[in-house]
């Protein structure tokens, strides 16, 4: 089931990154649902190992919960996908907005491919730990979990 | 379809993640940087002797399983399918490879745990701790030699 689960993230991560051109926020949205999945996932894993799997913990919620942040400023406007030249998506602040002039332009296509690596990166560390969450109802003990 | 245009990417990715987090699982299970780094640069040998070991042990008894197998109680598809992966040396090293892949994450944990000890034996002494050590290991040997 492992491996099976490994794959779906991938595939689904991958159905996502398509951007659609007439409504570009539509990204958003999509990925919004998805990254906060994985952070109540990494939330209930945290709460019920020790060790490396609290270590992947911590790295699946600090990658999960800023790129839900983002989608939700997305969601609510103050981050924008919009078509520049030659067609090319660009990934901006929003500029009626005067703190949204610190964000950088940077092209979508990038953003979008190094975000899911990074989620491909944290995801990939239960390849090796077999981590406890709490539908199995197992007690958890202060020694490393094995 | 952005991240199936760079599929190589996620191969690296994934690659790098299992590599960094078997030897972050390491340092964090010893606590200690050279324990880790030789620990972590065995690795390599276990993965190839490991299933070599396995297919000969199981080429080696493959008339004794069978003898065994006509007695057991289990139902008649199951021991056809034992009988199957059984039957040639192609099919007993699918069933070795296959195990190694499902069983991965259990027997990363057997091997740190068993490395660990061996280098508290004899890795982690000076150079003539450990001669002592070996030559205490096969002294009745040597004696029965003589």
């Amino acid at each position: 089931m492992l491996y099976v689960r490994f794959s779906f993230i991938i595939l689904s991560i991958g159905l996502m990154s398509s951007i659609p051109e007439e409504s570009p926020r539509l990204v958003f949205i999509s990925r919004f649902v998805f990254h906060g999945m994985l952070l109540i996932d990494f939330i209930n894993v945290f709460r019920h190992n020790y060790s490396f799997g609290r270590f992947m913990a911590y790295g699946g919620v600090i990658v999960s919960g800023f790129l839900t942040f983002i989608d939700i400023c997305g969601m609510a406007g103050l981050l924008l996908i919009k078509s520049g030249k030659h067609g090319v998506f660009i990934f901006t602040g929003n500029h009626e907005y005067t703190v949204m002039k610190i964000v950088p332009t940077i092209t979508a296509e990038n953003f979008i491919l190094y975000s899911s690596l990074a989620m491909i990166y944290v995801c990939g560390w239960e390849l090796i730990h077999r981590v406890k969450r709490p539908a199995q109802a197992v007690e958890p003990t202060t020694e490393s979990v094995t | 379809m952005i991240l199936f245009n760079h599929l190589d990417l996620v191969c690296y990715t994934i690659l790098a993640s299992v590599v960094s987090g078997i030897f972050i699982k390491i340092y964090m299970e010893n606590q200690s940087l050279i324990k880790a780094t030789i620990i972590f640069l065995y690795l390599p040998i276990f993965i190839v002797t490991y299933p070599v070991y396995h297919f000969t042990q199981i080429y080696k008894y493959r008339s004794d399983m069978l003898r065994i197998l006509k007695k057991a109680e289990i139902s008649e598809e199951k021991k056809r399918k034992v009988r199957k992966s059984l039957s040639s040396k192609r099919s007993i090293a699918f069933h070795v490879l296959k195990s190694l892949v499902l069983n991965f994450r259990l027997l990363l944990d057997v091997y740190i745990e068993v490395s660990a000890e061996s280098y508290d034996t004899i890795l982690g002494k000076s150079l003539d701790e450990m001669k002592k050590a070996v030559f205490d290991d096969t002294k009745d040997t040597y004696i029965w030699a003589i």
